[in-house]
């Protein structure tokens, strides 16, 4: 006599095809001998119906409604980033522009030594009170002001120690996610001269928002920071981040190993 | 458009062609939505989770990459949001049952009203299990998702899949037939 256990065991083997064919045999002659199999295997055949046959749900139009939004969204956006064409007049002002500099560069070659003493010493007034500027701004309380400000250190051409560490920080713990991000944006700028990828890489577990997470991630891995891959090893094993990043985190280790 | 794979179209859509992604919807709304109300019960938070799927299966799409199988991908999302939301919401409100009783009272027949609360008397069985054995469950009976699929999802090996599922069902066994 099989116990119910072993009914049901046979019932799972037998309905997923998975017994040869002379056993099968035997199980339908069972079925036709013994009434306990047959209620058992009545029971679970019941439930695998309903359960294979449960009526779906019709998901609510808002769902849709919501990812057309959404598609639309990223469609302009990408257009938007793909597409940035100068206006005519701007054109027209860059080429006179660079006519003046031209013109700017030849005078300049027949001034004396003096003359270009001045002129280095006038701009580098203008990139110190860029910076002085940028980190007064840094410190507003309002987010716009200080996300102008971040992106103010895009035109600062050869950034002191204190711009950078305001990046950093502002990086680090700003409260506004587009002002982390336009910082993530401004140390690429100057990765290329001046060492800010070891910052950036310990500031990755810091971040809250995935979005921040992700482009941080793919920034470090584009400059090729290889200090980052003990941040990424953390993420990637950090249960309790997102699952997308913590995979891209995991390639992003391959890309730089 | 509709002979090609999800894969296929996933590759599409990651050389610029974006709109294409509504086919992958118009594929993928109806079962995440269901394995959504299965777990969570509630078609409201189903609802909203659903909609957040689609839109990280937007912004992450380049994520995804051609060797995976974009069932997966999608299905690991929706898993990956719903453990998010009970790691946030520990205390877990579902308005299915209410909504079953007033739907059952006011608009089906005998017939209909005898099979929705064979389903409720199921699905309450099913909520008695371990979350584990009902999320196997639900991908494997309900969704029809093959053992390998579930294996990819879940990170489970297909024998530990295997095993789970076919005491899971015992159990219900056991269970649903006491109560009914």
């Amino acid at each position: 006599m099989m116990s119910i256990e072993e009914i049901e065991d046979l019932y799972i083997t037998y309905s997923e095809n998975e017994l040869p064919k002379d056993k099968r045999a035997e199980v339908e002659q069972l079925l036709q001998s013994d009434p306990m199999v047959r209620e058992v295997f009545e029971e679970m055949k019941t439930l695998d119906e309903q359960m294979v046959e449960a009526p779906l749900e019709m998901p609510p139009p808002t769902i849709r409604k919501a990812f057309e939004e959404a598609l639309e969204n990223e469609a302009k956006a990408a257009t938007k980033s793909k597409s940035i064409r100068l206006p005519i007049w701007l054109v027209a002002a860059g080429v006179s522009l660079l006519a003046g500099l031209t013109l700017g560069w030849l005078l300049h070659a027949q001034l004396g030594k003096g003359e270009s003493a001045e002129l280095v010493a006038l701009s580098q007034q203008m990139e110190e009170m860029k910076q002085v500027v940028m980190l007064t701004q840094i410190q507003q309380h309002s987010a716009s002001q200080r996300l102008a400000a971040v992106q103010a250190s895009y035109k600062i051409s050869e950034p002191n120690d204190e711009v950078v560490q305001a990046l950093m920080i502002a990086l680090r713990s700003d409260p506004s996610d587009n002002v982390r991000m336009a910082a993530i944006q401004a140390l690429v700028n100057l990765a290329p001269q001046t060492s800010v990828g070891p910052g950036m890489a310990a500031s990755l577990t810091a971040q809250q928002n995935p979005i921040v997470q992700m482009m941080l991630i793919e920034m470090l891995v584009q400059m090729k920071e290889k200090s980052a891959v003990d941040e990424f090893t953390k993420v990637a094993n950090d249960e309790s981040m997102d699952t997308q990043i913590r995979a891209r985190a995991q390639q992003g280790i391959g890309e730089l190993l | 458009m509709h002979d090609l794979s999800d894969e296929v179209i996933m590759d599409r859509v990651l050389t610029g062609a974006l709109n294409e992604l509504t086919e992958l919807f118009d594929r993928y709304q109806s079962p995440i939505y269901n394995y959504l109300v299965k777990q969570c019960r509630d078609r409201e938070l189903a609802a909203d989770l659903c909609q957040s799927v689609f839109e990280r299966v937007i912004k992450y799409r380049r994520s995804f990459h051609a060797d995976r199988s974009f069932k997966s991908w999608i299905y690991q999302i929706a898993r990956n949001l719903l453990k998010d939301h009970w790691k946030k919401n520990q205390a877990l409100v579902s308005d299915y049952t209410d909504l079953n009783e007033i739907e059952g009272k006011m608009q089906d027949g005998q017939a209909l009203a005898e099979e929705r609360e064979r389903n409720e008397a199921l699905y309450e069985v099913m909520d008695q299990l371990s979350e584990e054995r009902k999320e196997l469950l639900v991908l494997s009976k309900f969704q029809g998702l093959k053992y390998e699929e579930i294996s990819e999802i879940t990170g489970m090996s297909v024998a530990a899949i295997k095993v789970n599922i076919h005491r899971a069902v015992k159990q219900m066994r056991a269970l649903y037939f006491a109560t009914t």
